[in-house]
């Protein structure tokens, strides 16, 4: 069968003709095939643009990213970046050639004292990695993360901070990393999105939720946000009253009407739409299995602290997360909520690390312990650091500094990258900016950062925007 | 992904179709622009070995280019050149040219290397239509048909061209009963007849603004953070309206930039002008009032670049364009034309985005409007230019802090009237009630609760030193309500949430009421305190909640609500109970809220109003900021004359009353201009470039007029000199009537932009569209009559061949309907469309899944001040666009089919094909509620209900195969509900329509069928 499609493209992209066999089109073709045609869009755009995306400059290490971002800006002073001087400075001034001509937010026109931390660091397993007490189960497998502690960026505040770190830019409406990865390797998931996002955290504080949206990217890269508990994904469910078997006779009804309609007026749209259809009833069937964890076991589950199915904790999206993972989904994004410690933030700090300790750990060693870890990259970290200021018993929001960490993918566990001013104001050696995270994680998944890009507006966007630097020391 | 799809056919492009010599602009200006111009172009920061490729001179100045001699030119070369350090573009870019690429440079250069100019930026001239006799549309096409060797398909049959025409112009499908008459009679006398009929009507200009909305990037939301309602509805029925009334494109543009500047301003023009404020705002605490300033600058840039212009002028904001000749200097000089735009960097949470105007609904309330803020700016200005004696002000200023010391020593209790008997004009008030002399009377059914609540007066938040709340009401004895209650709200942020939690209840009545224990999004049963019995009745009481009872509490109580179950009571004088010194502290307050009353106004500074005053005056002079100063001066001239502020305070209580029933809406408002400078990279920390002046970009000259105004620019874009606007706007209407842009890219004329397929019809509709006078409905007709509009949009396998993408028009295009199509032409065919008798300004809640907005409030985003309550009744269905848009989380299903989310402007959507769409169209209770009434009808209607379900969804009857394939699923569903019968009701219960027929079974099995009637493709496509 042969389709003609059209460009999506602006500009002079030439015209294409697309030669299938027929049985790409059929539920149990070739997984590739099918998820790349299914997961798809109409198929004009389809073809258009990601035939641009051919990017692999060598083999990936990583095949999927596994991102906890810790919304609100945790912070490195607690968890990953011990400053002595801090402490024996605590309630002094900073000195001033640090802080100058460095936008701040709250702190804006206050004094600015050292705030030394009184939690407790340990250096842990073989790499000796220095890790806060307060993550105790972290500290257990310090060998297999590459802590960075010079994480900056240019935002320094929470809705342009988020979007900076996702998409590259504070301008709202671009594309963010997990689409740019759909968009540019595609979907190996069969029957599920390649793209998922989830939710935990106490209430409060909101993201933007365009913080995973494709922007001008084809729709079908947006973030699919599965809910932590009950029903994972809207419409999800038939209607009450439509019987799996209903659903299905439906379905075929409306395949067979379809197809006639096709038979008259020829349009390659009809097919994929039959497709799409097809999809969404096996998604009905396979969003649920997801969310059923009866068949861990109970070692499993007692890793992760969980029972039968999801509880909305933390703990329990890594697990999902894990079994998506398992599942060919190329991108998973879990934001908890919380760590906008401008007041107690050594409270504060104990309570937000207590629920993500053990899920972070659990993860991270049943991804070892099955041999994914190899190619899933996990990240961890929020959309800025905090002050070595204090704000009354907090800490503002910071640009300069803050810790994050990798695991796995082709990052070399056991190191430490980046190295902060005795007061960890600002990187004294190797900074880590947010473009150079970026060019780093699509290294890491084979993808040339530079090559990436997407015409909109007349112009080739990437998710670097004109910078980004691949950090090698950090690759395995 | 495509690695095991190996055969491709790369059909020749039309570039290469015809064999007419290069032209730059057609041939090697896009070449040039995609691989070259990034670092050989108008950037001049960016400009590499001081070489620009994008001009004759530049090119041939050293040789890079000789004309006619492409051996000898070093641009040839290099990028023939196989040596790494040598070639062009570098190996290490992005950029690489094609064999053909280079063959076409080769062959430009020995042609003699002839540079154009840009096609979007050349004066606008009609061209000759080719055929003076036939429409010039037509002409122009047919011109290209035959270039190309392409035969047109045929016409449209009469059903697929009027539903086409009807879903074009309205966004709705035609009834069957025009679709039988016109096929009876498809004479072009009867299509105009529809035309002409649907042109102007509502359901065209409810489609017809909907597409600006998108442009506009409307909403009903700020767009950043916690996502708050803002209110911009009736400038949404103001564009409904002008598309309605054919408003002329340029009155049309000029108002909306404009309409506060017209010298004959309305409040029509008033509403129009909320188009500069559908900006997204922040409210961030901690967000830097600069920067963000700067930022809407780039909002008001970048949506003229995309609206009116066509250019991506966002581009400039940090260096100059890489191919567009907009300098950075240009983007500062477009941005300084906002600069006296009342507007603030950083918000306050709640604010609905002051300055608001009010829509009257008489033409009485609108002078009594007028006349009042007359007054009160008459007020302010006697009150607030006073000249003031610094060595009085400096005694006054001592006295104040002495009185403090005071009023430090004051031993007990005091009242502080926190809300009067009447209310003042207070920042969020809601409810209903009538006010009297004695207080605010409420007359309340039984059966419910009434309530009403006020927050944020012109005084201080209640802090820690209160020691009692109090209120005073009096009950009517001859109708006494079942309890009374007052709510303490620890309003975070000071807005009324959805946060219930937040509502502390104390109430006086019989311990236990049903109506208490009912969870509202306002009432916590488990936050609830009984206080006593209710108070006797005929007289004036005084209720008291004394420390000692109150609830605990987080942040701090910013608002009072009065609850009543029944019953008729007076509400009086409510507040707390405090220290001498708390009250004098409160007194203090009040001149920083009433001077900066209705100014937006940054959010940290705001908070501290309530202590602004008294902090200022203890600050050395030194170290006091410029507003600490200005409002010593404001409250020194306060205090010298007492009585003009107490008017003053009076006026603004009764233009608030007097604005209880008007309508709000964003209104662009003007004051002492801010600076823009020209930033350094878009720093807005390096302010050391120059100040930039309100100027249009210097490619286009230059406006005549010392101090240009927004109004200078608004006519710029419409005067006829402009070549951009006529071009992009008519460019966008081909797109939407003929499937694609002539030009591709919408938001992009420039030079990355897609060469137009037809160019010399472009500017013939464009100088056509400004010759009549912008008249969009001429444009429109004109654009509907064509015989290429008319004709089929299956191509034939040649064309498919020849042509695949369409560009030559040579059959219509086809896709999937917009989401508000799908949604609106189902309920259609239910009988279930509610349409609009006048356009509403309010917009409504249709059917979402509880999750998609409870879950963010619960875990951390979006809806922290909204709940999304489903509206009730016919509104439920009205059409998709009057839906309210949260630009976070728009409506689930509208997302799933593409619809944007508005943070930014955008010229089309993109229109893909996925599972959610799937799952969405199935499985949401609005189109399986449309299923039961479609359903129904068909089942009522009178002949067999699969050829009336044809008829009503898709205006046609079945075919055999058609009506053989649903007949037997009617068999398999009517099986199905007979054995399980539970089945059949509960899909029969979804929805809040009650219309159900009596044979449920029936009734299910034909809902079954209907919703895959709704499902197909032939539903959701136009065709």
């Amino acid at each position: 069968m042969s389709f003609s499609t059209s460009s999506n493209t602006p500009g002079k992209a030439p015209t294409i003709n697309f030669n299938v066999e027929r049985s790409a089109l059929d539920v149990g073709c070739s997984r590739r095939a099918f998820s790349s045609l299914l997961s798809g869009t109409a198929l004009s755009s389809l073809l258009s643009q990601d035939l641009g995306a051919s990017l692999s400059h060598a083999a990936p290490k990583a095949k999927r990213v596994i991102y906890l971002y810790m919304a609100g800006g945790p912070s490195q002073f607690e968890s990953f970046d011990d400053k002595p001087e801090l402490r024996k400075r605590n309630g002094q001034p900073i000195p001033e050639e640090l802080t100058k001509g460095v936008k701040l937010a709250f702190l804006q026109h206050d004094a600015l004292k050292c705030f030394g931390t009184d939690v407790g660091f340990k250096k842990c397993g073989q790499s000796g990695q220095n890790i806060s007490n307060l993550l105790p189960n972290l500290q257990k497998i310090a060998d297999d993360i590459c802590i960075i502690r010079t994480q900056q960026t240019d935002q320094v505040n929470h809705d342009p901070a988020h979007a900076f770190m996702n998409t590259g830019t504070a301008i709202a409406g671009r594309p963010s990393m997990g689409s740019w990865v759909s968009y540019g390797l595609g979907s190996v998931a069969n029957d599920l999105p390649s793209f998922v996002v989830m939710r935990s955290g106490p209430e409060g504080q909101p993201i933007p939720q365009t913080a995973w949206n494709a922007g001008f990217l084809p729709g079908r890269h947006t973030g699919v946000e599965f809910y932590s508990s009950g029903t994972p994904l809207n419409y999800l469910s038939s209607p009450d009253g439509i019987a799996r078997s209903t659903q299905r006779q439906s379905l075929d009804t409306l395949a067979k009407l379809n197809n006639i309609h096709h038979g008259n007026v020829t349009d390659p749209e009809i097919l994929t739409r039959l497709a799409q259809y097809e999809l969404a009833f096996k998604m009905q069937a396979s969003v649920p299995d997801l969310a059923d964890f009866s068949g861990e076991s109970k070692t499993t589950r007692n890793l992760y602290g969980l029972g039968d199915k999801p509880n909305g904790t933390f703990a329990s999206n890594c697990l999902m997360a894990r079994r998506m993972a398992e599942r060919g989904v190329r991108f998973i994004q879990l934001y908890h909520s919380g760590w906008d410690h401008h007041g107690n933030v050594g409270g504060g700090m104990k309570s937000r690390t207590k629920d993500i300790d053990q899920g972070t750990a659990a993860l991270i060693q049943d991804l070892k312990q099955r041999g994914l870890l190899d190619d899933t990259l996990v990240i961890w970290g929020g959309e800025f650091g905090r002050t070595p200021m204090s704000q009354g018993t907090g800490r503002d929001h910071h640009t300069k500094s803050g810790s994050m960490f990798m695991a796995g993918g082709g990052v070399k566990g056991g190191i430490t990258y980046g190295e902060t001013d005795p007061f960890g104001f600002t990187a004294a050696k190797d900074p880590f900016h947010v473009h150079d995270f970026h060019a780093t994680a699509l290294h890491l998944l084979g993808v040339e950062h530079k090559k990436l890009t997407y015409k909109y507006k007349g112009r080739n966007f990437r998710l670097t925007d004109v910078h980004g630097h691949v950090v090698r020391k950090i690759l395995a | 992904m495509f690695k095991n799809i190996h055969l491709f056919l790369f059909v020749l492009s039309m570039t290469q179709l015809g064999a007419a010599p290069i032209s730059y602009n057609r041939d090697v200006r896009p070449i040039l622009s995609q691989n070259c111009f990034f670092c050989h172009g108008f950037d001049k920061e960016k400009r590499e070995a001081d070489l620009r490729l994008d001009t004759f001179e530049g090119a041939t100045a050293e040789g890079a280019i000789v004309p006619g001699d492409p051996n000898q030119s070093e641009l040839i070369a290099r990028i023939f050149s196989k040596d790494a350090d040598d070639q062009m573009p570098p190996s290490d870019s992005a950029y690489s040219l094609t064999k053909a690429q280079k063959e076409i440079l080769v062959q430009w250069i020995k042609e003699g290397a002839e540079y154009q100019e840009h096609w979007a930026y050349q004066k606008l001239a009609r061209p000759a239509s080719p055929d003076p006799k036939s429409s010039a549309i037509d002409a122009f096409l047919k011109r290209t048909w035959k270039k190309n060797n392409v035969d047109p398909v045929q016409k449209a049959d009469p059903r697929n061209l009027l539903r086409r025409l009807s879903y074009d112009l309205r966004g709705l499908p035609p009834t069957m009963e025009e679709v039988a008459s016109f096929s009876k009679d498809p004479s072009a006398g009867h299509y105009r007849s529809f035309q002409e009929e649907w042109l102007g009507s509502t359901e065209y200009a409810e489609h017809q603004g909907l597409l600006w909305l998108d442009l506009v990037r409307y909403a009903d939301s700020n767009g950043m953070v916690s996502d708050e309602p803002i209110i911009a509805g009736p400038y949404r029925k103001y564009v409904i309206e002008s598309f309605r009334d054919n408003m002329p494109f340029d009155q049309f543009t000029r108002e909306q930039i404009a309409g506060d500047l017209l010298p004959n301003r309305s409040d029509r023009s008033l509403t129009a002008s909320g188009y500069n404020r559908l900006v997204k705002t922040n409210c961030e605490a901690g967000v830097i009032e600069k920067e963000a300033l700067y930022q809407l600058k780039g909002e008001h840039v970048r949506a003229l670049g995309t609206v009116w212009l066509g250019t991506t002028t966002g581009c400039a904001e940090c260096h100059d364009h890489k191919y567009d000749p907009i300098t950075a200097k240009d983007y500062y000089s477009l941005a300084a034309f906002f600069d006296p735009l009342i507007e603030a960097g950083v918000y306050e949470p709640g604010d609905r985005r002051v300055p608001l105007h009010y829509i009257h609904d008489t033409k009485e309330d609108s002078k009594k409007e007028h006349a009042l803020m007359g007054r009160i700016d008459e007020l302010r200005e006697t009150l607030y230019t006073s000249t003031i004696d610094p060595a009085q002000r400096d005694a006054w200023s001592k006295e104040i802090l002495k009185n403090e010391e005071e009023a430090k020593k004051v031993k007990g209790p005091t009242d502080w009237l926190w809300f009067p008997a009447q209310l003042g004009a207070a920042h969020i008030i809601q409810g209903d009630y009538s006010q009297t002399e004695a207080g605010r009377e409420v007359d309340a059914p039984t059966g419910t609760i009434t309530r009403h609540f006020s927050g944020e007066t012109m005084i201080a938040p209640v802090t820690g030193s209160n020691e009692a709340y109090f209120t005073h009401l009096t009950i009517d004895p001859e109708k006494k309500p079942e309890f009374i209650a007052l709510q303490i709200v620890n309003g975070a942020y000071r807005r009324v949430g959805w946060h219930k939690a937040y509502h502390l209840t104390y109430y006086w009545g019989p311990k236990d009421h049903a109506l208490l224990e009912e969870s509202q999004p306002w009432l916590d049963p488990k936050k609830m305190t009984h206080m006593g019995p209710l108070p006797e009745a005929g007289k004036l009481v005084r209720l008291e909640i004394p420390k000692a009872k109150f609830l605990k509490a987080s942040y701090v109580p910013q608002v009072m609500a009065w609850m009543q179950a029944g019953g008729k009571v007076t509400w009086g004088d409510s507040g707390y109970r405090t220290s001498a010194h708390q009250l004098f502290k409160n007194e203090h307050a009040a001149s920083a809220y009433r001077y900066f009353w209705e100014r937006p106004f940054n959010r940290d500074d705001r908070n501290d109003f309530h202590s602004l005053l008294l902090t200022s005056l203890k600050k050395k002079p030194a170290d006091r900021r410029e507003i600490h100063s200005q409002l010593i001066d404001i409250a020194f001239r306060e205090a010298k004359q007492p009585q003009l502020t107490a008017e003053l305070t009076e006026l603004y209580r009764q233009v608030y009353l007097h604005r209880q029933s008007a309508i709000p809406t964003l209104v662009s408002k003007e004051t002492e201009a801010k600076k823009t400078h020209v930033l350094t990279r878009g720093n807005f920390m390096d302010e050391s470039g120059p100040q930039a002046l309100p100027a249009i970009p210097e490619v286009f000259g230059k406006l005549d007029k010392p101090n240009p105004t927004r109004l200078d620019l608004a006519n710029w874009l419409v005067a006829k000199e402009n070549p951009l606007t006529a071009r992009v706007f008519v460019n966008r209407l081909w797109h939407q009537f003929y499937g694609r842009g002539i030009s591709e890219t919408l938001e992009d004329s420039g030079n990355q932009g897609d060469w137009p397929s037809h160019i010399e019809l472009l500017d013939w509709l464009a100088a056509e569209f400004i010759e009549s006078a912008w008249d969009v409905q001429h444009m429109i007709r004109l654009l509907t009559s064509a015989e290429a509009y008319q004709l089929s949009s299956v191509p034939g396998s040649l064309l498919e061949q020849n042509d695949p993408t369409n560009r030559l028009h040579a059959r219509q295009g086809r896709s999937r309907h917009s989401a508000e199509e799908i949604r609106d032409s189902a309920l259609l065919a239910a009988g279930l469309l509610h349409k609009t008798k006048s356009i509403p300004t309010a917009s409504f809640f249709p059917y979402q899944p509880d999750s998609y907005w409870a879950k963010s409030n619960k875990v951390m985003y979006g809806s922290r001040y909204q709940i999304w309550e489903t509206t009730q009744g016919a509104s439920q269905y009205q059409r998709s666009l009057y839906t309210f848009w949260k630009r976070q989380n728009i409506h689930p299903s509208m997302l799933a089919l593409d619809a944007p989310t508005r943070q930014e402007c955008s010229a089309r959507r993109t229109i893909t094909n996925t599972p959610a769409q799937a799952l969405a169209l199935l499985n949401d209770p609005q189109f399986v509620e449309a299923a039961r009434l479609l359903a129904a009808r068909a089942l009522q209607a009178d002949g067999d209900p699969i050829d009336n379900l044809f008829n009503f969804v898709l205006q046609r009857a079945p075919d055999t195969t058609e009506k053989k394939a649903l007949k037997e699923l009617v068999e398999k569903m009517t099986t199905r509900f007979t054995e399980n019968p539970e089945e059949a009701t509960q899909l029969l219960n979804i929805g809040q329509d009650p219309t159900r027929l009596d044979d449920t079974i029936q009734h299910a099995t034909w809902t079954a069928t209907a919703r895959i009637i709704l499902n197909l493709h032939e539903f959701l496509t136009r065709s």
